[in-house]
């Protein structure tokens, strides 16, 4: 039989001007179950409190409920009054006579009959509250940062800098992303090398950052506090530890005209190569597909020339597992092409622009990668066709961003200013050049941002045009742009050496396999999901799991850079504690019961629900039923709603104490 | 202040179930404002709409309820993801079981509160409230109940027999 | 004779009247490829660009009117005039959409709407209904050295979001039609610019300056003549080419065929049945020196 104590708040007159406390007091008391029912101006007071915990110790209290305000308001208050009295904290409940009824109803009553009812509810209900223990689990302070872009960089530096281990895994074999391919960053136009590669040496250099690059995840286990964590380190063909980065090996290689995708496949590089002369680690990769000795068995020149003998052909890839709590995603965005897309993508090439079939129509990176000292053309504007330097260029804004009919609806936020960075650059380089750019739009928010804009028309003399472009085709080698002007209401035509599309900013390919690998949300376009808009934006819904930079939606390197710290904190709070606690409502699998259906997984947006094998002692596979991983679970219920066979349960909210309630009306 | 509220013949009883986050938050903010509604209704608690079971809903209106409000976060602001929309799906499916049944489906209402609509709280419950009262007591269920009770007297002879055998 | 495929033909006004070739020609070629045509009994006017500029119901109404004519006669609806294919299928397309719409016309026309029907551009039937592989295996004179400029015009393919016979910005079922007879086409940048429409008759200056860029830019790629499947642009690129070769003092001497006169020459048939006679730049030259007549 249980003990329940029942305490009236007044809330000063709050809630006793419309409810005769007295008169619910004495009610309640009467029910079964009820050892004790009082009323009390504050039960929020100290002496409110005090009255509680003494009253518990005296009448030997089994539960408690506390009629006053909202549970959104105290719960938490009587809740550790009643732990600190010894009852466990989880056989206290709030009956709401404020918020849902003094407050509400004026004729007195209606509201003192109403609080009876709702008092009776919660009686009910706590009658059949179980004692619920407080969840620990193990926190392994390592944490593993996937993509070495910008966000990436910086969110395994602050870690490491806080003195936990980091695990840095890069899919290319050089960290770097792609603000290393920029050439000026914006507003400033400090040069993107330069402020890059100091911190890109620094993650090298960092005694507790491990570096894959060249490896990508393979597979992910576990939960908060306790991944593991399968990377594959593909073969490098170079052994990591003996080579010297040297070079001597890229000189010799008789393989020289492969198209390199750092400098947008406008440069060349060889078959042993590292993608740019700054690359971290700078250790070669040989590009297989494209190696004389892979095709044929012959040639062998790079290993012949290396003195320290790094060169291995027989190299293999290798599965490495790591142990770690926390997870940053940084893998960062790719641009959208304008070639034609495959059949079934809802996403649409631009035809009207020749999908892509004229070599002058060039993206806004190639367009970085020709700006760029360090680039294919060492910093010349040079039309990829023949070399010349374009006279008359075209930068065309929203090249798939804002365009629903496209296929994509959002702002790609990023180009707007660097297109306006380009005409500077083009300026700088090209004195009697002239850049036009239509654009729908000029987006400009961020600190001098809409200065600098403005500097390109004022001073840089780009000409801006309110408008889009319906048509490009090659005329001789001028590349003809047919685009309104819809502030002045007239057709332009624009004879171009050279066009620049500021396509739109996409997730990496490959966005959504990560994601499922790791048990994340994405958006119809890839974008990963943060936990809530506003107020959880570094954090994946998924507990441990992080985001960083461009992979949650287009930004830019100062966004950026804030939102990997932001993500880096989020794993430091993490790691304070040896072991994370957690409220224990998260449901629990009836094994008699569980036919193992796993409806329940099906619905689990936290991808709490494993399968658990149940074997007898001679280790027979008797059945598969749904396990609950209590660090996983977000307690929503869900599953039980859905279970055919009414095996999993919501702590704290069991159809026991639910329908109790319903019973008590 | 008190003023007189025409008395009605039927006060109907009304059973919430609302999510903690949107709605339960909704009917706080209508408390905190002072609105005024009916209190004909009764709020249960929920962490999400998604862990609402139909059959809670069938068991309200055995035990009396004339009316159910179900309420959760409006769809795409679960807290829970998409508890919500789970919620949406199963009783899109429940209302044809209910109406299978002979359930007049007027006496069940969904609707989505977010925390801040305190307004539109105190606009569903008292709408609903009306619209119940109108129809009067539900009383289907009720003679139901009544006509499966068993009432534990041994009434034929096989139970006779069946109990003296014991 | 047992037909393979059979059809209810719209003509429209204008294969009635200015377009008399692309008529015969039509009905000739279909003969030859034994795809049966019923031209559709008491068909009137689909209100062409005028009507859905004036008053939306009525225009809706007039292609509602002709689908349910066209229900009668057995088989898919058949188009060859751009213009009637476009006002059939966005009709088609409004109505299935909006509901309202939908009882406004049913009450205008005093008749259930009918939907189900397709209605199809003769691009369609051949590359599609017919094959590639059986018009190819039809060809009796491939046109082996002919370059064709496909010309689409705007109203094949647009609008963008009503469903039509091609990719709106970069179709290609003109292309793969001819190619697959044996002719060669060449890649152009005007094969979906407009012609200036019925501007031919209120601006012309409007048309000449906007054809003439088609005929320059099919001249500049090398083309010896235009295809077009429009009795319009095909009157805007044949009547007005002597005008604008002389505003702009030069010499395109192109001939402009609908594509059932390319096609039909390919299958055998004679200038008589094609009416190649009407067409104001004479094809025979071109014709007699690749060899085609």
């Amino acid at each position: 039989m249980s003990r329940i104590g029942v305490f009236i708040c007044h809330c000063g007159e709050n809630i006793s001007r419309t409810v005769d406390v007295e008169r619910v007091a004495a009610q309640v008391g009467n029910m079964p179950g009820v050892a004790f029912a009082t009323d009390y101006k504050y039960m929020c007071s100290d002496p409110g409190q005090t009255l509680l915990k003494k009253t518990i110790q005296e009448q030997k209290l089994s539960h408690v409920v506390v009629a006053a305000c909202s549970p959104r308001m105290h719960e938490k208050t009587f809740r550790k009054a009643v732990e600190s009295a010894g009852l466990n904290p989880f056989l206290c409940e709030m009956a709401n006579i404020r918020e849902h009824c003094s407050w509400v109803h004026e004729n007195r009553e209606e509201a003192t009959v109403k609080a009876i009812e709702i008092v009776g509810m919660m009686v009910e209900r706590v009658k059949k509250n179980r004692v619920l223990p407080a969840i620990t689990v193990p926190v392994t302070k390592r944490s593993l940062v996937i993509g070495g872009g910008i966000a990436g960089i910086q969110a395994a530096l602050d870690i490491a800098d806080c003195g936990h281990e980091v695990i840095l895994v890069e899919r290319e074999p050089s960290i770097g992303g792609h603000m290393a391919q920029l050439s000026e960053t914006f507003p400033t136009l400090d040069c993107s090398q330069c402020i890059m590669t100091p911190k890109m040496v620094d993650v090298a250099n960092h005694p507790k950052i491990k570096l894959y690059t060249f490896s990508e995840i393979e597979l992910v286990e576990g939960y908060i506090g306790n991944f593991q964590v399968t990377i594959k380190k593909k073969a490098r063909s170079v052994d990591e530890d003996t080579c010297t980065g040297c070079g001597v090996c890229m000189t010799k290689c008789p393989q020289k005209k492969i198209p390199n995708k750092f400098d947008q496949n406008i440069g060349m590089r060889t078959a042993i190569y590292v993608p740019f002369p700054q690359a971290v680690p700078n250790t070669p990769v040989i590009d297989r597909d494209n190696c004389t000795w892979f095709k044929s068995g012959k040639c062998g020149v790079c290993q012949k020339v290396c003195g320290p003998g790094a060169v291995d052909f027989e190299q293999q890839d290798r599965l490495i597992v790591e142990a770690v709590g926390a997870i940053v995603v940084a893998t960062g965005f790719d641009l959208y092409t304008i070639d034609e897309k495959p059949k079934g993508s809802p996403i649409k090439g631009y035809g009207e622009f020749g999908h892509g079939k004229i070599p002058d129509v060039i993206d806004g990176m190639t367009f970085e990668r020709l700006a760029s000292a360090s680039g294919p053309t060492g910093g010349r504007i040079l039309r990829p066709s023949d070399g010349k330097e374009p006279k008359q260029i075209v930068f065309i804004q929203c090249i798939g961003s804002r365009a629903r009919e496209k296929g994509i609806s959002y702002c790609s936020k990023v180009c707007c200013m660097y297109t306006a960075k380009h005409t500077m650059l083009y300026h700088h380089k090209v004195h009697d050049g002239q850049a036009y750019v239509f654009f729908m739009d000029a987006r400009t928010p961020g600190k001098s941002y809409d200065e600098f804009w403005r500097r390109s028309i004022e001073e840089e003399e780009a000409v801006y045009i309110r408008g889009m472009v319906s048509r490009l085709y090659q005329k001789g080698d001028k590349i003809v742009v047919m685009g309104s002007d819809i502030a002045v209401g007239v057709q332009v035509e624009i004879e171009a050496d050279m066009v620049v599309l500021a396509t739109a900013v996409m997730p990496q390919k490959g966005a959504d396999t990560l994601a499922q690998k790791l048990g994340i949300s994405y958006d119809k376009y890839h974008f990963y999901s943060e936990a809530h808009a506003k107020l959880r934006p570094v954090e994946c819904a998924t507990a441990g799991i992080y985001l960083a930079g461009a992979c949650q939606g287009p930004k830019d390197i100062p966004e950026t850079v804030s939102q990997a710290s932001a993500a880096a904190a989020k794993v430091m709070t993490l790691f304070s504690k040896d072991k994370m606690e957690r409220e224990p409502i998260v449901a629990r699998v009836r094994e008699a019961g569980c036919v193992g259906c796993f409806a329940c997984k099906k619905v689990c947006a936290y991808g709490a629900v494993e399968e658990k094998e149940i074997r007898d002692r001679q280790g027979n596979l008797i059945k598969v039923v749904a396990y609950v991983n209590p660090g996983v679970c977000g307690g929503c219920g869900t599953c039980q709603a859905t279970c055919p066979s009414k095996s999993v349960e919501l702590d704290g909210y069991t159809d026991e104490q639910i329908v109790a309630m319903i019973e008590a009306l | 202040m008190h003023t007189d509220k025409p008395k009605h013949a039927f006060e109907p009883k009304i059973i919430a179930f609302v999510c903690t986050w949107c709605t339960y938050a909704g009917a706080d903010l209508a408390g905190t404002s002072r609105m005024q509604y009916p209190a004909n209704v009764r709020v249960l608690k929920f962490p999400c709409t998604g862990r609402i079971d139909p059959v809670f809903i069938l068991k309200a209106f055995q035990q009396g309820a004339d009316g159910v409000l179900v309420s959760g976060c409006h769809p795409g602001d679960c807290h829970y993801i998409a508890g919500n929309f789970h919620a949406r799906r199963r009783f899109a499916a429940f209302r044809k079981l209910l109406e299978f049944v002979g359930v007049d489906l007027d006496r069940l209402q969904f609707s989505w509160v977010s925390a801040a609509e305190g307004g539109k709280w105190v606009e569903v419950v008292t709408d609903l409230t009306e619209k119940v009262r109108a129809m009067g007591p539900m009383t289907e269920f009720k003679e139901l109940a009544l006509e499966e009770q068993w009432s534990g007297a041994i009434t034929t002879p096989e139970l006779k027999e069946a109990y003296n055998s014991i | 004779m047992k037909k393979l495929l059979n059809y209810a033909y719209y003509p429209g006004c204008s294969l009635h009247a200015s377009a008399g070739e692309y008529d015969l020609s039509t009905r000739e070629l279909f003969k030859a490829l034994k795809i049966g045509l019923t031209e559709v009994p008491d068909w009137f006017c689909c209100g062409a660009t005028p009507a859905h500029n004036v008053d939306e119901l009525l225009s809706l109404s007039l292609c509602a009117k002709n689908l349910e004519l066209a229900e009668k006669v057995e088989g898919d609806l058949a188009v060859a005039c751009a213009a009637c294919f476009s006002r059939l299928k966005f009709t088609q397309h409004t109505l299935e959409e909006n509901a309202t719409k939908r009882k406004q016309v049913e009450k205008a026309i005093d008749a259930p709407v009918k939907l189900d029907g397709k209605v199809k551009h003769l691009l369609e039937i051949l590359a599609g209904d017919l094959g590639l592989e059986r018009l190819a295996a039809s060809v009796n004179k491939p046109l082996a050295g002919l370059k064709v400029a496909c010309y689409y015009g705007c109203l094949l393919t647009r609008p963008t979001d009503v469903p039509n016979l091609d990719c709106t910005e970069a179709p290609t079922i003109m292309e793969r039609v001819i190619e697959a007879v044996g002719a060669e086409t060449v890649a152009w940048s005007h094969r979906l610019e407009c012609c200036g429409a019925n501007f031919t008759l209120s601006r012309p200056g409007v048309v000449i300056q906007l054809t003439n860029a088609i005929l320059d830019s099919a001249k500049a790629a090398g083309a010896d003549c235009i295809m077009v499947g429009c009795p319009l642009c095909h009157g805007n690129l044949d009547i007005r080419q002597k005008e604008i070769e002389g505003v702009y003092k030069t010499n395109y001497n192109l001939p402009v065929f609908y594509l059932t006169q390319l096609v039909g020459l390919s299958v055998g048939l004679g200038s008589g049945k094609l009416g190649l006679d009407a067409m104001i730049v004479s094809p025979m030259p071109l014709l007699k020196e690749k060899g085609l007549l």
